[in-house]
């Protein structure tokens, strides 16, 4: 037998319970903790406070409403409901009596008249007798005896009678008191019955509201998980893909789980009083555009473009940190503020909306508790008062019951919304928006999403991801009541200012560039795909390879460019020479802005990898240089080699101008639509500041012009560059001679003293070297420098240093004019890696894209900073000093350079009339006749420098209905022939346009009058004046006394009349049939139907609105149409004005 | 728990070793206060020094018993926490360690700590009992019944509601992030496999892609299973010894410990961007530039050796360079026909690598048969002593060819165009 050890216990037993037990506990523990965190989820918060949100609308829609009083009176309908109830029960008691009593003397009448009826047939019978015995005997002695029976009857019914009639008497009375009671009783059901109808509505409002009130029973955690209170809410959007490089995903936008309201409108007018949506704080918060975005009639649904569309962000997340939000770059721009009736910390926008709207919200609230509050006291003091309990009484007391309920929730919600008692103490405390976010929701950059959410001030920049080969994106303006900037404000301006700093130029950027597909036909000859797209044939060819006409093949798909600028960013220097001299070319290259402080030509050199004093190791290692001597030799190569490779014109020098004249022509002919003063520009606000006129400012020339070159630029500039874009103004002799006399006064002194340094021979010699080594061993290079002269080596450095910086980019120089852009191309550089920046030796506080943009657009090359590198390894961006502002504009331009491209479906689709006005469009701000003249709303600055309305460049607005197209075409080809407007000092200036060009802007200005394209003059041979009304349009021509304005002839004259009208004599050639119509009805009148927006507004609406009596009865049965009629038969056909008074 | 361990046990601390920590120790110190501490910590963490140093310190604490004891464990649990928690304090260190993912290395560090010191605790307190003739610990309950309920199923019981309550706390306090889809296009930057891969991962700096993505770990796989027919040492059965198995232990430990949860660590801590070493206190800066420039060993071979032989004796055959050989492993247009001549230039290319690695694969177990392990060899049998012999050996060239990479530069003793090692 083994032997079997006694089984023992290994545990202790009853510790182990306890310590089940504890684990067990803690087990339920973490299970309540699991339910709880998943109840607790930061958007179920969300939504359960958007349901009070809701609830508090409701509320005050209540109140706001008609039913609002009556759901106010509903207690006094119940008292009265009462007291009437009370009274009835009272009025059917005193019935019942009444009743009683009266069925009582019924009872007694009848019975009196029983006996009357039965003493009075007594009677009768007894006067029977008598008279029987009369008749019998009449002596009868018993006939006496009978008479006194009689007569004793008839006392005694008598006496009978008057019971009767008493019984009668009181019967009758409580009979009538018993109907007027009976009466009072129905009325007074009525009245209940009424009351009941009317508690009954009442009350069935107040259970809609209760309905909303929360259901504390639906919201137990666990039970919810049955009927969920809250929902994970989205958006799928088809249409809007992100990109995973093999597959498209269309995005899920679940940001209305958390921004529950954000498409709800407020259906209110501006100022009414009540719960706006727009002014919740956030998440709740409508969308401040939904005018433009979200809601279904607008042109951005939330179905078909959602939210990550344009704030980016994980579309997915229903977290505020998974959805990657991202603060604002800006940290010193937020006012970020604690609310103590909220408990959190917010966004200045909301305290804003606070002070400015939310009051409404808090208004209506106050006042509601104000008289809640009121009612309590009433009542409080009327029940207190008395100690025994009357059915008054207990009304009164379930009445401050309700009160004391409505006035806790009042209480309770105006405590939940922020006060405004507190902003001003919380605006002193400030924050970052990261900071606050951090607190608030534990945020933190997600890094592993690819596109995080834009910043509020970058979120502009989603536009142009769609609204691409348009001029401006189109701007709406704000709806009433709000303030701040137009949404797509920003982005067009940031456009704007990568087109003017010519950003493109070295960094190509798709998305200025426009192109059309287009098949070639059978029988298309170049040009006519020219015209029709408003290109240039030479760019087709250019842009398809192709080198000739021919080669352009029946059914090629060929790429037409179109909207090409016509110049490149910045000045030619094919002929400098003639224009400016090596030392002012040297001394500008060290620092332009020195001479001119709104230039957009960057500074190379001195920069934070090429400071003086900073030094490098020579190309053999044996010597150490300074950065100060390579920058003068760099500076003195480049100079020598883009003067060696320029032409040379001799300009004579120019005639002896009188300045003061030029400084009055300047002001004149119009120059100030393009260029500027220094003094002006000082004067400017910041804003405006930021963008470069179109042309140089118009300070310094004294220190930087040949005099013979101006002058002869001046008279024509496109003699000296073909492709300027500056216009000629035709300026006589004199005229140039005067104005170039007064922009060469205006010296740079401080610019003039400066000197240039002698550039050190063993820096250009280490220089040649460097750049000879690319191609041969360090001894080779080293020898063949010794064996060049010192023109070859500027030569040789100053072309491999122009290549280097890229100065062909902006400029032509020649030889250099088909090179690439310089740097790398940046249309897709906001889809670029965080990681792919290289952010060098700057500690940012977080790594992002805004911050190297913002760190590379203020200080290019700070991130070179004590960088290990060679000479030629530096980085080379330029210096632009670009402010705050100017770098905010261009971040938000660059970060809409997305790799995402936007499906055909979303992208706003141009029809064959739009991309015409575009191509238009575009045109006008490309020769600046915004400069000058006010078109489509935009443009005019130079009205401000000239005083009288009828002097300034007039208004394009009604060009297309007014004018003839023939007219224009000669008009804008030379305007000089054409001047019809003869009064007018300033001038249009003769552009360099194409062909194509002018028909662009004839093409333009009658597409966005809605005329009919293409022209073919049908107007001129529909146009058939009537004989007869030569002589009535001739009557009414002098009786509105057109003259007095159309025939003024100087300038002088124009202004001693404070008016002008243009050249009648011209109406016939310039102004179409129709168009005069159209002008005559009505001139710019935008209160009367179909207005032909005035040049000037100084046209008077002659004839009067349709349906006011005509001024002229007797002419033509005064028809007023018939009259205008006559008028324009008149003058473009019989006769019109005496010529002799109208040629200037 | 029946665990008897006995604190007092003798140290034996010789003096010169005794001089050599103290001269060490002065040394560290000096180069702490000249370079910073953390920058000393940057440089020691470096893999070729701390695997090094982990390796020398762990196997020397195999042969040591009093860091076995309580205090030994409380000590070194304390000194863990310690020196983690003083390390989180660097904001570099704590970014790249307290990330979600990271959570189960903490717990790793500790649980193998522990585990460790138990076993190796009782393994060492069963040595002196046997040492005093007395059974092991073990033997002493080995008679003893115990009942299934309550006492198995209950505290088995209570061990499932622990995990479970850990398991819950866990997934609430570091919840799984969420991240967006796979992009093809945009591979993260460090792309890291899950934290118990990482080790398998590191070998892909030292190792063919085949060899450290299948061979080794196939034949991992195949060593586990082969255990059981290999190891006929019958000692240690149901109780915890050391010195009785001490090539198993060790061969484990230093497989496990050493290798494969030293590798973890370093993957996860110590690799950053482009798998680059990082220091624990460096920034994970994607930029990091780390010269690369190993070579195989026929170019040591060719270039390095026999070149200048070539030139010094003037022989011509010397000085041809690496042959040069193309990948095309059948003769052109025909499946069936070897390209040999590429055949031939590739042995003439590797000749070296094939003879090393001949001689330790195919020489170095029948010298070893016939001197060293010659017991281990008729212990064993042909087949288990070369099955066992081609195991240990193929674990010894992880280490080997870590060295070589860190000493050397040497990227592969046996390179061709199809498989290298």
């Amino acid at each position: 037998m083994r032997n079997v050890p006694e089984t023992v216990h290994e545990y202790n037993i009853p510790r182990l319970n306890v310590i089940f037990v504890i684990t067990s506990l803690l087990l339920l523990g973490s299970v309540v903790w699991m339910v709880w965190y998943d109840y607790k989820r930061e958007w179920k918060t969300q939504q359960s406070k958007a349901q009070e949100f809701e609830k508090l609308k409701l509320i005050l829609d209540v109140k706001a409403d008609e039913d609002k009083a009556q759901a106010a009176n509903i207690d006094q309908i119940r008292l009265q409901l009462q007291e009437a109830t009370q009274k009835l029960k009272e009025e059917r008691d005193v019935i019942e009596k009444l009743t009683v009593n009266e069925a009582l003397l019924s009872t007694a009448l009848s019975v009196a008249t029983n006996r009357y009826q039965a003493e009075k047939s007594n009677l009768d019978a007894v006067v029977s007798q008598y008279d029987a015995m009369v008749e019998l005997n009449p002596d009868d002695p018993r006939i006496s005896k009978k008479l006194k029976e009689v007569t004793q009857k008839r006392e005694g019914l008598l006496t009978f009678k008057v019971a009767m009639e008493a019984a009668k008497t009181k019967h009758d009375e409580a009979a009538a008191q018993l109907a007027k009671e009976k009466e009072t009783e129905t009325d007074l059901d009525k009245q209940v019955k009424k009351l009941t109808k009317d508690r009954g509505l009442v009350e069935a409002r107040l259970d809609k509201l209760s309905d909303v009130k929360l259901n504390l029973i639906d919201r137990i955690p666990m039970l919810e998980f049955a009927a969920p209170f809250t929902r994970i809410q989205q958006v799928i959007v088809e249409d809007q893909k992100y990109d995973l490089n093999f597959t498209q995903v269309s995005r899920i936008d679940r940001c209305s789980t958390c921004h529950t309201f954000i498409e709800k409108k407020d259906g209110m007018e501006p100022g009414q009083q009540g719960f706006r949506f727009s002014e919740l704080p956030h998440p709740w918060r409508a969308h401040p555009r939904l005018d433009l975005f979200l809601s279904p009639d607008s042109p951005h649904p939330v179905q078909k473009f959602g939210c990550s569309t344009c704030h980016f962000g994980w579309d997915r997340g229903v977290s505020f940190v998974s959805a990657a939000h991202t603060p604002q770059f800006y940290p010193m721009r937020n006012d970020y503020v604690y609310c103590e009736g909220m408990k959190r910390w917010m966004e200045p926008l909301a305290f804003t909306g606070l002070e400015q709207t939310y009051q409404s919200s808090h208004d209506a609230l106050d006042a509601w508790k104000k008289s809640l509050e009121e009612r309590r006291d009433k009542l409080l003091k009327e029940v207190s008062g008395k100690g025994s309990a009357t059915p008054e009484l207990a009304v009164k007391k379930s009445e401050l019951v309700v009160v004391k309920q409505d006035l806790g929730q009042v209480s309770q919600i105006l405590g939940s919304l922020p006060k405004v008692e507190n902003l001003e103490k919380a605006k002193k405390e400030r924050s970052t928006q990261a900071q606050v976010w951090n607190d608030q929701y534990g945020w933190h950059p997600m890094h592993h999403k690819e596109d995080p959410m834009r910043p509020k001030e970058f979120v502009e920049s989603s536009c142009w991801k769609c609204h691409l080969n348009v001029t401006w994106i189109p701007q709406k303006p704000l709806p009433e009541g709000m303030t701040g900037a137009n949404t797509g404000d920003k982005i067009n301006q940031a456009i704007r200012l990568v087109e003017q700093a010519g950003c493109y130029a070295c960094h190509r950027i798709q998305q200025l560039e426009t192109t059309a597909k287009h098949k070639v036909a059978a029988g298309e000859t170049l040009q006519a795909i020219a015209n029709r797209f408003s290109s240039e044939p030479r760019l087709i060819l250019a842009a398809n390879g192709l080198a000739k006409p021919a080669d352009l093949k029946v059914g090629r798909d060929i790429t037409v460019p179109i909207r090409v600028p016509t110049d490149r960013a910045a000045p030619t220097l094919t002929k400098i020479p003639s224009k400016v001299t090596k030392e002012w070319m040297e001394k500008w290259l060290s620092n332009p802005k020195e001479f001119r402080a709104n230039t957009f030509m960057p500074q190379f050199w001195g920069l934070d990898n090429n400071r003086a004093g900073m030094t490098y190791l020579s190309q053999d290692g044996k010597q150490t240089f300074d950065w100060g001597d390579r920058n003068t030799a760099e500076i003195h190569a480049i100079t020598e080699f883009v003067f060696g490779r320029a032409e040379t014109a001799d300009y004579p020098a120019p005639p002896q101008g009188n300045p003061e004249n030029g400084q009055k022509l300047v002001a004149q002919v119009g120059c100030y639509g393009c260029h500027v003063e220094k003094e002006t520009w000082e004067q400017l606000p910041a804003k405006d500041r930021m963008f470069r006129t179109r042309g140089p400012m118009l300070s310094g020339g004294g220190s930087k012009y040949s005099p013979g070159w101006l002058y002869a630029w001046l008279k024509d500039p496109s003699q000296y560059h073909p492709a300027t874009r500056m216009p000629n103004l035709r300026l006589s002799d004199g005229d140039a001679a005067d104005i170039t006399s007064y922009l060469l006064q205006d010296k740079n002194q401080a610019f003039d003293e400066k000197k240039v340094a002698d550039v050190k021979q063993d820096v250009l010699d280490d220089m040649v070297v460097d750049f000879l080594q690319g191609s041969m061993p360090l001894n080779e290079a080293q020898e063949k420098c010794k064996a060049m002269s010192a023109d070859e080596k500027y030569q040789l450095t100053g072309e491999k240093l122009v290549r280097r910086y890229g100065c062909y980019s902006c400029h032509t120089i020649k030889g250099l004019e088909t090179e690439k852009p310089v740097s790398i191309e940046l249309s897709d550089w906001a889809s670029k890696k965080v990681t792919q920046f290289d952010f060098g030796f700057i500690h940012v506080e977080e790594k992002n894209h805004y911050a190297f943009l913002h760190q590379k657009l203020s200080n290019p090359r700070s991130f070179d900073r004590v960088a290990a590198k060679r000479p030629q390894e530096y980085l080379k961006m330029p210096q632009y000093n670009f402010n705050e502002e100017q770098a905010e504009l261009i971040m938000t331009a660059i970060m809409s350079l997305t790799s995402e491209k936007p499906t055909a479906a979303s992208v706003a689709h141009l029809d064959d009339n739009e991309w015409q006005i575009e191509n238009g469009r575009w045109l006008i701000k490309e020769m600046n006749c915004a400069g000058c003249h006010t078109v489509e709303g935009r443009g005019g600055a130079i009205s401000e420098k000239i005083e009288q309305p009828f002097m300034r460049p007039p208004n394009l607005a009604g060009v297309g209905t007014k004018v003839r197209p023939d007219w224009l075409y000669h008009f804008l080809k030379d305007p000089g022939e054409h001047k019809y407007r003869y009064w007018l000092e300033v001038r249009m200036p003769t552009f360099n346009l194409t062909d194509t060009q002018r028909n662009t802007l004839i093409r333009y200005f009658a597409l966005l009058d809605k005329q009919p394209y293409p022209f073919e003059e049908t107007t001129m041979d529909a146009f058939h004046p009537s004989l007869a009304l030569g002589p009535p349009g001739e009557k009414l021509f002098t009786q509105f006394q057109c003259l007095s304005c159309h025939a003024v002839v100087t300038p002088e004259k124009a202004r001693e009349n404070g008016k002008a009208g243009p050249n009648l004599a011209m109406v016939k050639e310039r102004m179409r049939p129709d168009g005069i119509l159209a002008w005559l009805a009505n001139p710019g009148d935008t209160s009367r139907p179909n207005p032909v927006t005035p040049g000037f507004g100084l046209m008077p609406p002659n004839w009067p609105e349709p349906g006011q009596p005509n001024p002229f009865p007797t002419i033509l049965d005064g028809n007023t149409d018939t009259q205008i009629e006559a008028v324009r038969d008149y003058l473009m056909e019989y006769g019109g004005p005496p010529k002799a008074t109208q040629k200037n | 728990m029946g665990l008897n361990i006995n604190t007092n046990l003798r140290t034996r601390r010789s003096t010169p070793l005794k001089a050599i920590g103290l001269v060490f120790l002065a040394v560290l110190i000096g180069f702490c206060a000249t370079y910073g501490i953390k920058n000393v910590v940057n440089y020691l963490g470096r893999p070729q020094i701390s695997f090094s140093i982990f390796a020398t310190v762990f196997i020397w604490a195999m042969f040591v018993r009093p860091i076995w004891t309580r205090t030994g464990t409380v000590l070194g649990m304390v000194g863990i926490t310690l020196t983690l928690g003083i390390m989180l304090l660097d904001k570099n260190f704590a970014h790249n360690l307290l990330k979600p993912d990271n959570a189960p290395i903490f717990l790793m560090i500790f649980f193998f700590s522990f585990f460790l010191w138990i076993s190796m605790a009782q393994a060492h307190n069963n040595d002196r009992r046997m040492e005093e003739k007395l059974p092991p610990e073990e033997k002493e309950t080995s008679n003893q019944k115990t009942w299934v309920w309550p006492d198995l199923v209950y505290i088995e019981l209570i061990c499932m509601i622990v995990w479970t309550i850990i398991l819950v706390v866990w997934s609430l306090v570091i919840p799984a992030p969420l991240e967006e889809p796979a992009n093809p296009g945009n591979t993260p930057n460090p792309s890291k496999a899950p934290w118990y891969f990482l080790g398998l991962q590191e070998l892909l700096v030292y190792f063919d892609p085949w060899m450290a993505g299948v061979v080794l770990p196939s034949i991992i796989v195949f060593g586990l299973m082969a255990i059981p027919y290999i190891d006929r040492n019958e000692k240690g059965n149901g109780y915890y010894c050391f010195k009785d198995r001490r090539l198993a232990i060790l061969t484990f430990c230093i497989g496990f410990f050493v290798m494969w949860d030293y590798m973890i660590v370093l993957g996860t801590i110590l690799r950053g961007p482009g798998w680059n070493y990082f220091g624990p206190f460096e920034e994970w800066n994607p930029h990091k530039v780390v010269a690369a420039n190993n070579t195989n060993l026929s170019e040591f071979v060719w270039i390095k050796g026999l070149y200048p032989l070539g030139n010094w004796l003037n022989i011509d055959w010397l000085k041809q360079g690496v042959p040069q050989v193309d990948n095309v492993l059948f003769a052109p247009g025909h499946f069936l026909y070897i390209n040999w001549p590429n055949i031939g230039l590739l042995l003439k290319k590797e000749f070296m690598g094939i003879i090393l690695l001949g001689s330790y694969f195919l020489v170095l177990p029948v010298v070893l048969a016939k001197t060293k392990l010659k017991n281990f060899y008729e212990q064993l049998g042909l087949g288990r002593y070369s099955v066992a012999i081609f195991l240990f050996l193929v674990m010894a060239t992880v280490p080997m060819k870590m060295y070589l990479r860190w000493i050397l530069a040497l990227k592969y003793i046996f390179a061709s165009p199809w498989i290298n090692f």
